[in-house]
């Protein structure tokens, strides 16, 4: 993985593999934060990145999963979320 | 509300001067021995387990001497005691009882009320209820002023007309206004002293006492080490303790998990969405001859990764041979982010169980939204999936039926 963009959310991680989103033009991931989530992404310099900053992120990002998701199934495949479950292996 | 030991109770009774016998906890046959040791005579063994009618059902045994405690102990450890598992007695100094009371205090949430609610009576030994129902002059009850408190003319009132005098009276004063305290103190839902009893020496004692804390005010507490802030009839499994973990450290929204069962190979497992709707859900599978591995419910706005860790707790029990989400109520929440929290799931853990029955009613807010992400979602894994709306929502049964055939298919399929 080369470039990424990546933080903490509420209680996971995003990660934002850029060498897989490159020459999306669709963004899903910016819509789909835009209609389910609370606008944490934004399209800059022809790719999504964060809107806000990344403390602000950890207390705004609702986990609603629904980039992932969006990116997954239109887009690159480029976004992994990460929900750790503590006691829950594999 | 958490319903603590019998020894647990105890220590708190102590810690408002309400006396209770000499005794300690055990774990083990030994340790009962040494703590019949250090009582000396004759002890009772007592299962410490959430039920009612010990006596009868065989988990109080009486000791004369500490090899007998041993003994007694290696009995009730390990055993099962109307289905809960004995994990712990308590040895406690045997004491001749001359007249045993009740004391309890409740949330009396009736509308004229609305109070705690202290309440004695002469019929110790048996249910509240039951003295209510038969004996209603000899049960006596005051209200408390929340703002005002319990003071100690309101107990001696509660005492009048009872055959009750003198230092015995102040006695049991003074161990009423403890018990009160107890329940303050520890944002109690319930706590009984049952039996209060008084001793042939005149001594009044604490000799059962049922004390249930409230689930918000477990936090207040750590020191009664309670692992679950949640009720259950036994004690948290491993998997019940994983997913508290969950909910202990999130806020947003509700996520209750109970496993009814270890032995979860040809479960279905289970996913409501509100408290109400998932009773209905679970009644329907029971109904169809389903057994149930577990109990969940995710509402109150959850968000989607909550959803996704109650559905990855669910699938991660051994051997189930299904999944229903049984969201059997119009959630006024926003139901696209159970959408998205159910599809990662399946999504990271179905891939490789191909025809594996999932079954979802699911209705409410952004309904139609809701079904097309998870057909859009699931439609490249090769389960059998079927999603189901408001217009079942009064058809459960028959919902429970599909649930029922398609698991009959899969087992066909994996018995070949």
């Amino acid at each position: 993985m080369g470039e990424v963009l990546s933080f903490e959310t509420p209680t996971g991680r995003f990660t934002l593999d850029y060498d897989r989103c490159e020459g999306c033009e669709g963004y899903y991931c910016v819509k789909a934060c835009s209609l389910y989530g609370r606008d944490v992404l934004r399209i800059r310099g022809g790719r999504a990145v964060l809107a806000v900053g990344f403390e602000e992120v950890r207390r705004l990002c609702i986990e609603c999963l629904a980039c992932e998701l969006e990116c997954s199934l239109r887009g690159r495949g480029a976004i992994r979320l990460e929900l750790p479950i503590s006691g829950l292996e594999g | 509300m958490v319903r603590l030991y019998e020894y647990q109770g105890k220590r708190l009774l102590r810690e408002f001067g309400v006396p209770t016998p000499k005794g300690d906890v055990a774990s083990s046959p030994g340790e009962a021995r040494r703590i019949a040791e250090e009582i000396g005579g004759a002890v009772a063994v007592k299962a410490q387990a959430w039920v009612t009618g010990r006596m009868r059902a065989g988990g109080i045994l009486f000791a004369e001497d500490p090899e007998e405690a041993e003994e007694a102990a290696g009995r009730l450890l390990g055993s099962k005691l109307k289905g809960f598992r004995v994990e712990r007695v308590l040895v406690e100094e045997r004491l001749s009882v001359e007249r045993e009371f009740y004391a309890g205090v409740i949330v009396d949430d009736s509308y004229r009320v609305k109070a705690p609610t202290l309440l004695f009576s002469t019929e110790g030994g048996v249910e509240v209820e039951e003295i209510m129902a038969k004996h209603p002059e000899r049960l006596s009850r005051v209200a408390v002023d929340i703002l005002e408190g319990l003071d100690r003319g309101d107990v001696l009132g509660l005492l009048e007309g009872f055959d009750i005098e003198g230092e015995l009276q102040e006695a049991l004063a003074d161990i009423l206004l403890g018990l009160y305290r107890v329940f303050w103190e520890y944002g109690a839902r319930a706590a009984e002293i049952n039996p209060l009893a008084v001793t042939e020496e005149g001594e009044a004692v604490a000799l059962d006492c049922r004390i249930s804390i409230d689930d918000s005010s477990v936090i207040l507490h750590p020191e009664l080490e309670i692992e679950v802030a949640r009720e259950s009839v036994t004690p948290p499994t491993p998997l019940d303790r994983v997913a508290w973990g969950v909910e202990e450290r999130d806020y947003r929204g509700i996520f209750y998990f109970m496993q009814l069962t270890t032995e979860t190979e040809g479960c279905v497992g289970f996913h409501g969405i509100g408290g109400g709707g998932s009773l209905v859900g679970v009644d329907a599978l029971l109904r169809a001859g389903l057994r149930v591995a577990n109990f969940a419910d995710t509402s109150g706005n959850p968000t989607a990764s909550k959803v996704y860790r109650c559905a990855r707790i669910i699938l991660s029990q051994p051997g189930i041979h299904g999944y229903f989400l049984g969201g059997a109520c119009i959630a006024s929440q926003e139901q696209w982010y159970h959408a998205f929290g159910l599809v990662k799931a399946f999504r990271e853990m179905l891939r490789d169980r191909p025809g594996f029955p999932v079954v979802i009613l699911i209705a409410g807010n952004k309904e139609e939204e809701t079904k097309r992400i998870l057909e859009e979602g699931l439609r490249d894994l090769p389960i059998r999936l079927e999603i189901y709306g408001r217009e079942y929502l009064d058809r459960v049964d028959y919902v429970a039926e599909r649930m029922r055939r398609m698991v009959e298919e899969y087992r066909g399929e994996l018995h070949g």
